[in-house]
């Protein structure tokens, strides 16, 4: 398979910039100067309506679904759904559907905390999303949270199935809310008429808990329903069911006696060392002109692979502590993107410990050792059964992110070199 | 005119020198060229009347506004489409179709059975050049929350492509 960046640049439809002609581009350099004053009125009222809009959504959230209100909840809670479970009982649909929401250190260069991702098993295929960048703030008990929805075709359409006006394919459409909380809390209240239980898991470091809603159900849309004309392409983007749901940046969080504790929602800290982007292959001015890793605090060596490509990389050039976290998690000093000829292969990283970068890093959470020193924690099992496998250096851990077996996550760990070094020179280059 | 305010619009008009054209490219790797003129007007009315909170590099910046309105004006036409056919039982009403130039049916195919953000997050980095963090400052995401995206992305439109002959992921075999 051709590196799919390739692919794409080859059928970039605009190769290069397209300037408008000079008959085009002076007036209408003209006309903006002279719209802005016209348009100034409009946009102030337009900016009022969009924030009353706002406020109302996150004040009166009510969950709808297909149109009817979904029958919720008393103020105790209802219990979270599991980290790994089914979407349904879906009538209709032959096999059980399943979603998965894995927690794993955030690997990307100069990254600060863990990623979420959630995967949605649908009957042609996997969907997901997840956020990055979560820390525990002190007085924030709810570290992470994230929201989401999405629909597939059920059976996989004959050729043409779908533009029939007779047609009438049925869809299955899901949404869910997540959040991942500090070990105190006991609730988390998302809405006046929602609020989930936590409830403990093994994959969370910290002592961390979670809190999961999540609906599914079957959409059935008329091909004839659609307007005439509606672009071929339309005919094939499913119908996402018409769930509204609250925001989950209001959620607030509650103790075993119901009080609330902290301040609501999981703020993103944006917390990050400095690095060093580079990509190993590049078509235009604006890439980075760097397109192998530079020198750096943490090194990562991969010449001692063989017949691998790298595809891009960052790399911290100073490591600082962050030692306002109030949870301990992982600063990746150095990350490397590489692969096979063909498909994605390794995300491979460096961990350091957070808080006071050069102290023994935390383990990582849900993993077992496999061989003396290296460690190995499963992912998703929905998304291409990836893990993160990773050999202890010093006072940090060596992770890879990849599919395959363990023995060749194992061999590549046994072959990476990688390099550490705090102090005021960096690693010498490979 | 002030001597300050002069100054503003020459900066603003050095603006619209150096960048219309990445922005034009922009709009018109995305929508038929009927619509590109009008987007990009919008996008610099946008600019400049926010000319001073625009920070750091200007072109994702403006990338971002030229995405949201370009998505403004398809969903404008899509409402009018569907006024007519209410109000008179036209006949088809030519829509402008996402990606109408792509040579390569197959890939565009693949391209639009991605999420929009998944396709854009692809597109910024192969078509517009930019770096994941340039382009998560245009879809307004973190720069990680980008970098995530993209991974996810590549493999989901690699998934797309292979659907018909699968291929797992796999190590090289120096490497079993």
């Amino acid at each position: 398979m051709t590196d799919i960046f390739e692919l794409l640049r080859a059928a970039n439809p605009v190769p290069e910039p397209a300037p408008l002609a000079e008959g085009v581009s002076a007036p209408m350099l003209g006309r903006i100067g002279a719209r802005d004053r016209r348009m100034s009125l409009v946009a102030r009222v337009r900016t009022a309506l969009t924030g009353s809009r706002v406020l109302a959504i996150a004040g009166g959230a009510v969950l709808l679904a297909g149109g009817t209100a979904a029958a919720v909840v008393a103020l105790s809670g209802q219990p979270s759904a599991p980290p790994t479970g089914s979407l349904g009982p879906l009538p209709g649909v032959p096999k059980p559907l399943r979603y998965q929401i894995v927690a794993v250190p955030d690997l990307n260069g100069g990254a600060v905390g863990w990623c979420f991702f959630d995967d949605e098993q649908l009957p042609l295929g996997t969907q997901g999303g997840g956020t990055c960048g979560d820390v525990q703030l002190p007085g924030r008990p709810i570290v992470a949270s994230d929201a989401g929805q999405g629909a597939a075709l059920v059976q996989r359409p004959r050729p043409g199935e779908l533009l029939h006006p007779g047609a009438t394919p049925t869809y299955v459409s899901y949404a869910y809310l997540a959040f991942v909380t500090t070990a105190n809390v006991t609730t988390v209240r998302v809405a006046p008429n929602l609020a989930i239980r936590t409830r403990p898991d093994a994959q969370l470091p910290n002592g961390y808990r979670i809190a999961i809603w999540i609906r599914s159900h079957l959409v059935h849309r008329k091909a004839s329903s659609l307007p005439r004309g509606t672009p071929r392409a339309a005919h094939h983007l499913p119908p996402i069911a018409n769930y509204t749901l609250p925001n989950p940046s209001g959620a607030v969080a509650l103790n075993s006696s119901g009080h609330t504790i902290g301040l609501p929602g999981a703020p993103f800290a944006g917390l990050h060392d400095d690095a060093t982007f580079w990509q190993a292959k590049h078509t235009s001015g604006t890439q980075p002109s760097l397109h192998s890793p530079p020198p750096g605090a943490c090194e990562i060596d991969t010449s001692s692979l063989r017949d691998i490509q790298l595809f891009f990389g960052s790399v911290v050039q100073h490591v600082h502590g962050f030692p306002q976290l109030a949870g301990r998690t992982f600063l990746s000093c150095a990350e490397t993107q590489f692969g096979a000829r063909k498909g994605v292969g390794v995300d491979a990283a460096i961990l350091l410990d957070a808080q006071r970068p050069g102290r023994l890093p935390d383990p990582i959470a849900d993993a077992v050792t496999v061989r003396p020193g290296i460690v190995n924690a499963p992912g998703s099992a929905l998304d291409q059964h990836k893990s993160l496998t990773a050999r202890r250096i010093g006072d940090a851990w060596l992770a890879i992110e990849a599919g395959g077996s363990l023995q060749q996550r194992i061999h590549i760990l046994d072959t990476l070199r990688a390099c550490v070094h705090l102090g005021p020179s960096p690693c010498p280059e490979p | 005119m002030s001597a300050e305010s002069a100054l503003v619009e020459e900066r603003f008009r050095e603006l619209f020198v150096r960048y219309h054209a990445d922005v034009a490219a922009y709009v018109a790797r995305r929508a038929p060229a009927s619509l590109a003129e009008e987007v990009v007007e919008e996008t610099f009315v946008v600019a400049w009347r926010s000319f001073d909170r625009i920070r750091g590099d200007p072109l994702p910046w403006l990338y971002g506004v030229a995405r949201r309105t370009l998505a403004n004006q398809l969903r404008g036409i899509e409402r009018r489409h569907r006024l007519i056919q209410q109000l008179a039982s036209q006949p088809q009403v030519p829509q402008p179709e996402p990606l109408s130039d792509l040579v390569s049916p197959s890939l565009r195919d693949a391209l639009l059975e991605l999420s929009d953000a998944d396709r854009e997050a692809l597109l910024l980095i192969a078509w517009e050049g930019l770096t994941p963090s340039q382009a998560a400052r245009v879809v307004g995401c973190s720069s990680p929350a980008f970098r995530v995206r993209l991974h996810r992305a590549r493999r989901r439109l690699e998934r797309v492509l292979s659907l018909d002959s699968p291929v797992e992921p796999r190590l090289n075999e120096e490497q079993a």
